[in-house]
């Protein structure tokens, strides 16, 4: 089954098309790789998907319905989810606290309740902390016990770690990761791809767009391999294919 | 047993210790010997800080009987117009302190929880003031039904303001903000209906059945002045208050909120919708302000608008940034220490603006998050029925 579609999707910002003619399709439980050098709109492309941007051209089809025009929220509600290159967590809200905010959406109090049916706010406080602190515990028991401390304070790994956690704590059916090893050295890559690893052990089903430019995470988690340069979609396939295609050369891996 | 006793007692004998001195601190006029109580009470408490022991012991009283803490609180502060009974100055005083601290928590709920600054609050406050005094002076509706109508008044004001500034953020919101502000003033200041700059007068003291709360109050065989019937009044509803927004703050609602004033476009992202919560905190911050106008309005008697300027706001924010942001203890202490001094120090009431900016240059400069900083959420209290064991928590 046929998740995303896009169909010759594109941006322009003035004169300049930063997106142009992107057809990428990815099926349930797959995971791609988004590659290609700097500026070459690879960021921008899930800000289209996730409804951040509008795109001027083209179609974005999820589960067969065209989700231009929404804004980000009900995007959300459709099953995307997304990380962000310098991770946007809530820097004022503890860990705990931030993973909740992911699961907003399997919520449903609303003001009246949290002031006037507080049986229903403690039950479902409750079941959604058991929940978040066993997300955190999959990944890192160090994360449950700094569950109370603000993300501000959280070394750089840890802080990735919060915002996949948050990202999938709403179970989506798509997750876009932007450049989830950005910042990190050799060691906390390795760490981060038994983290990734375990996300896709712990949600078959969930399809995966990953940004990256660290080849050897591509290398691991990717199935396919989408190649963007100054816009455009120069090559798809695998990424033993990749490496040896010419144009990909060119423009990328050198 | 004994140990349990012993911090009852301790919690007991530190806040009849500081109503003590609350109560001295609001009956001394002049330099006397009574100022010396305060330096013995910091010495005092320098010295039990001082040995580890003695403040573990204090900490530990305070933490682990915060129930007990608030009822001794609550029952001292019922038992606050007695000795205060010769100068009824000194409840009006109190009563301002219930006034600005309602509206306080309902100008946090902008600042704190939402992280957006609000200059229209005064006019809140007015929306609410004039909706109930010329309910009342004109169609004689009881003062129960204008409370409730005036706080419904403030909530569809802050709806409108807030729907006015969906697209708005930081800088240009608080500009549409100040414009309300001004347009309600000139309103009020100029149509024929609202009395103009002379505003409302006469207006009625509320009533329970037949007893009217001008009258003077007997407890307990000893007669109080008639501001003691606003002060409970006023007790009463900011104590409401203060448990309706601690059930916000401690729920799924005020985290959105604070998602939202962290990072704006992560929350989007995340299924938040943004506008609607912008209304949300709109109402809810709005009717705090609404409600307290009818409690000012029938206590002084009369109201004008050079009541309900921006000054409102900019005194509420100086006392929230003092306190503490998003804190509930911290905005109460930021009011009442604030409301004191300026009523104390009436000499200086030219130069109140001025004070008070400096009090708010100072602690944006080196004590960011008040007196009482905001604390991260924990959920103790909350949880039920799962197998999380206590040190999760």
């Amino acid at each position: 089954m046929i998740l995303l579609k896009t169909e010759n999707v594109g941006i322009k910002f003035g004169g300049l098309a930063a997106v142009r003619n992107v057809n990428v399709q990815i099926k349930a439980g797959e995971t791609i790789g988004l590659i290609g050098p700097n500026g070459s709109g690879k960021t921008t492309f899930f800000n289209l998907v996730t409804g951040i941007y509008i795109p001027t051209e083209g179609k974005i089809l999820f589960e067969g319905k065209n989700v231009v025009g929404l804004p980000p929220h009900k995007i959300a509600e459709n099953g995307i989810s997304r990380t962000f290159q310098n991770s946007r967590l809530f820097s004022g809200l503890s860990v705990v606290d931030n993973v909740l905010v992911g699961m907003n959406l399997l919520q449903n109090t609303n003001i009246f309740d949290s002031v006037f049916r507080r049986g229903k706010v403690r039950h479902e406080i409750s079941l959604s902390i058991e929940e978040a602190l066993n997300l955190l515990g999959y990944f890192s028991m160090d994360l449950v016990k700094r569950r109370y401390q603000k993300v501000k304070d959280l070394p750089q790994a840890d802080k990735k770690r919060v915002e996949i956690c948050r990202a999938i704590a709403s179970k989506p059916k798509l997750l876009l990761l932007d450049e989830p090893s950005a910042g990190m050295n050799p060691g906390e890559t390795s760490e981060l791809m038994k983290d990734l690893a375990k996300v896709r052990e712990k949600e078959r089903e969930m399809s995966i767009i990953v940004i990256e430019h660290d080849m050897r995470v591509i290398k691991e988690i990717a199935q396919r391999v989408v190649v963007l340069n100054y816009g455009e979609k120069i090559f798809e396939g695998t990424f033993e294919e990749a490496s040896h295609n010419r144009k990909v050369k060119e423009a990328y891996l050198g | 047993m004994y140990k349990k006793l012993a911090e009852y007692i301790t919690v007991g004998i530190v806040v009849l210790l500081l109503f003590f001195l609350f109560v001295t601190f609001l009956q001394v006029e002049k330099i006397d010997f009574r100022i010396s109580y305060f330096f013995i009470f910091f010495v005092l408490l320098i010295l039990f800080v001082k040995n580890e022991k003695t403040k573990g012991f204090l900490s530990k009283s305070f933490k682990e009987n915060a129930g007990f803490l608030y009822l001794v609180i609550i029952i001292f502060l019922v038992f606050l117009p007695f000795p205060l009974r010769e100068n009824p100055y000194l409840i009006h005083i109190c009563i301002m302190i219930g006034l600005y601290s309602i509206m306080a928590l309902g100008l946090n709920v902008y600042l704190g929880s939402f992280g957006m600054v609000n200059f229209c609050f005064g006019a809140y406050f007015g929306i609410g003031a004039y909706t109930s005094a010329l309910l009342a002076t004109n169609f004689h509706l009881s003062f129960w039904i204008t409370l409730i109508l005036a706080g419904i008044g403030g909530l569809l004001g802050g709806i409108l303001v807030s729907l006015a500034t969906l697209k708005n953020k930081g800088f240009y919101y608080v500009l549409v903000t100040f414009a309300f502000q001004q347009v309600f003033h000139l309103m009020v200041n100029n149509l024929e209906w609202t009395g103009g700059p002379d505003g409302v007068v006469k207006i009625p003291f509320p009533k329970i059945g037949s007893y009217s709360l001008g009258q003077p109050l007997n407890l307990f065989g000893v007669t109080l002045p008639f501001h003691a019937n606003f002060y409970y009044l006023t007790l009463f509803l900011a104590i409401l208050s203060i448990l309706i927004i601690i059930r916000i703050n401690t729920s799924k609602t005020a985290l959105i909120w604070n998602a939202i004033r962290d990072d704006e476009i992560a929350a989007n992202c995340h299924g938040i919708n943004i506008f609607w919560r912008k209304v949300e905190v709109g109402a809810v911050g709005a009717f705090f302000g609404g409600m307290v106008g009818p409690l000012y309005g029938h206590y002084v008697g009369y109201i004008s608008p050079e009541v309900f300027t921006w000054e409102v706001s900019a005194v509420l924010l100086s006392m929230i940034i003092l306190g503490g942001i998003n804190n509930i203890s911290g905005v109460i202490v930021g009011v009442s220490i604030l409301t004191i001094l300026t009523e104390k120090f009436q000499l200086f009431s030219n130069y109140r603006t001025l004070v008070f900016g400096l009090i708010i240059l100072f602690f944006l400069i080196f004590k960011p998050g008040g007196f009482i900083p905001e604390r991260v959420r924990d959920y103790k209290g909350l949880i039920i029925g799962t197998k999380l064991s206590k040190e999760h928590l």
